[in-house]
């Protein structure tokens, strides 16, 4: 076996192991290990650990890696670590079995237009929302967590129905439809392109695509077409999914080539060879030095810039609309509802860093953690918050910030969890039943883990709750256990930032056992 | 069969830490469920009369709550 093929199963392999590692934690997240190796699997992730290490939440070193692993041998990150990549090879590889492949366009503007609004949203402060529809991980991982998973487990439900052995059904959890409509759009939008012409979706949309041909255009080792060798018999261009060899000029567009070694693998000659390219000109680039003014890969040069410029005035006054939307929505008047996992410091730095990869939602196992739709504005579009008609906060879980790649939950002990305060509970007695159906009831009391809600004694034989709000830390488990319609008479609105609830220490329990330790 | 090993006995029934249960190390058995759930009230130091399911499970003949009407045994065993 040639090199060559060996660098492609490598390649093949790699991706395996981060395709199963990461669908592992969206599919199965409840479980320590696969969350873990989903965990470390997204930390590596590009937009990810950009994320953390320029936000200096974590010593994450994954981009750096990818940027330098870029200088040297091109996009490899594309092919062998980005999820949707890997997924949009699968998709590629079962729409074209056995068909010769053909060249994408190139839509140059729509590459510019893109990374326009990407740098517009980073300078204006709303990297939160361009990071998070665009950073290809995370799109993967709503896919995974939003759409696959629900899918997989009414298959077995299915297959458990009519009478499968070794299955048993399981509850279906689909998100909630704002943030669902997302995760389906950009379904449609990857896999079809992906269909239609491979990595055309990394090659005009991705900016983690665009940003790394721009280094990979520079990079040491690439792949070149050997003149001597390659006899031109096209073997290469059916199987190249990026459309990035030109074998008429016999160049290979390294911003465009993702690095899948495929064309490697079914050469017959060893025409294609990773050539050291630094401080030796490629022979395309010369001979475009010395064309005339007019040449056409100037004015589309011209043309990219100025709809980067376009694109960046027009993206800027989105986001500004965007931002002052968000502004009006966090106000306190609201009552904030957009009640952040435990480890979110507050709202807005919250909103800022987290890439909405639901990595989170996937393991949360009580389910409270859904996206958000548009009620928070568009820089809560799907990313995670606390939905307490859904379920309520486990006290003794923090998987939600264990697993959060993006430094935007940071990583609490179980002691810090019992006390940070995501929100607090009000009680309204005139909605409890209590107060107006003159019935027991406590079940907000029963629930709390903290003992903020207390009752105390209503009338003849009854007890009312009371909330002692030092002590609430906001995890719901009143709220969802409130019995009272069609308004819950207790409600917990949410807190940014994040603080710290109160303790209250109790001597320990002393038996209750009247004289002598058998009492009968 | 009433384990009451570790019975809670204040901030139940989620309990907020350990220290809200004491270690009683007992194990009731019966095949009265009534007269098991009156033991068990006693062993927390509640006056069983106060208990009203107690009360009315023995009004539908489910079993007695009246500990003065059953054979108790202790087995004590050694540690």
């Amino acid at each position: 076996m040639t090199g060559g093929r060996v660098l492609r199963r490598v390649r093949i392999a790699v991706a395996a192991i981060v395709l199963s590692g990461l669908l592992a934690g969206f599919l199965a997240g409840r479980h320590t290990v696969a969350a873990r190796s989903a965990h470390l699997l997204a930390s590596i992730q590009f937009v990810p650990s950009a994320v953390a290490l320029a936000t200096g939440s974590a010593l994450s070193l994954g981009a750096v890696a990818i940027v330098v692993l870029t200088l040297l041998a091109g996009r490899v990150y594309c092919s062998a670590l980005c999820p949707l990549g890997i997924l949009q090879d699968l998709v590629h590889r079962l729409a074209h079995r056995g068909r010769p492949r053909i060249p994408p366009p190139r839509p140059g503007w729509l590459r510019a237009v893109v990374i326009g609004l990407v740098v517009a949203a980073l300078a204006s402060g709303g990297a939160g929302i361009a990071l998070a529809l665009l950073d290809p991980y995370s799109i993967f991982g709503r896919i995974a967590g939003d759409l696959i998973r629900p899918a997989v487990s009414s298959a077995a439900n299915l297959l458990a129905a009519i009478g499968l052995p070794g299955l048993e059904r399981s509850g279906v959890s689909w998100t909630t439809a704002g943030a669902l409509l997302v995760s389906v759009a950009m379904l449609v939008l990857v896999t079809g392109f992906a269909a239609w012409r491979g990595r055309l979706y990394c090659n005009t949309i991705c900016p983690v695509g665009t940003l790394l041909g721009w280094l990979a255009a520079r990079s040491a080792f690439r792949l070149t077409l050997d003149r001597e060798t390659c006899r031109k018999c096209a073997a290469c261009l059916h199987v190249c999914k990026a459309g990035c060899i030109d074998l008429r000029r016999g160049t290979i567009d390294a911003a465009r080539c993702v690095a899948c070694f495929d064309c490697l693998g079914v050469c017959p000659d060893q025409g294609i060879r990773h050539r050291w390219t630094w401080r030796r000109r490629a022979p395309a680039e010369a001979s475009s030095a010395r064309r005339p003014v007019s040449d056409p890969a100037r004015r589309a040069f011209v043309t990219r810039a100025g709809a980067t410029l376009v694109s960046l005035a027009g993206g800027s006054v989105l986001l500004a609309l965007a931002s002052a939307r968000r502004g009006s929505h966090s106000s306190p008047a609201d009552g904030s509802r957009m009640i952040c996992p435990p480890g979110a410091g507050d709202l807005e730095r919250f909103l800022d860093r987290c890439t909405a990869c639901h990595l989170c939602i996937a393991v949360c196992p009580t389910h409270v953690l859904q996206p958000a739709g548009l009620d928070q504005g568009w820089a809560g579009l799907t990313k995670p918050r606390l939905d307490y008609r859904a379920s309520f906060c486990n006290f003794d879980c923090h998987a939600c910030s264990d697993v959060c790649p993006d430094g935007a939950l940071t990583p609490l002990t179980l002691a810090e969890k019992h006390r940070t305060r995501i929100g607090v509970a009000d009680f309204t007695p005139e909605h409890c039943i209590v107060q107006v159906q003159h019935t027991d009831c406590a079940a907000c009391s029963e629930h709390c883990p903290t003992k903020a809600v207390d009752t105390v004694p209503f009338g003849d034989d009854l007890r009312l709750p009371q909330v002692n709000s030092d002590l609430c830390i906001g995890c719901g488990a009143c709220e969802y256990a409130c019995p009272a319609k069609p308004e819950k008479a207790i409600r917990v609105t949410g807190r940014s930032p994040h603080g710290l609830a109160a303790e209250r220490r109790e001597l320990p329990a002393t038996d209750p056992r009247p004289a002598g330790d058998f009492p009968f | 069969v009433l384990d009451a090993y570790h019975p809670m006995v204040r901030n139940g029934p989620r309990g907020k830490s350990a220290d809200d249960l004491v270690e009683m190390r007992t194990l009731l058995a019966s095949r009265d469920a009534v007269a098991l759930d009156t033991a068990a009230a006693r062993l927390l130091g509640l006056d069983p009369a106060r208990v009203t399911y107690l009360r009315l499970a023995a009004e539908m003949g489910l079993g007695l709550n009246d500990l003065t009407q059953v054979d108790v045994r202790r087995i004590a065993l050694s540690s």
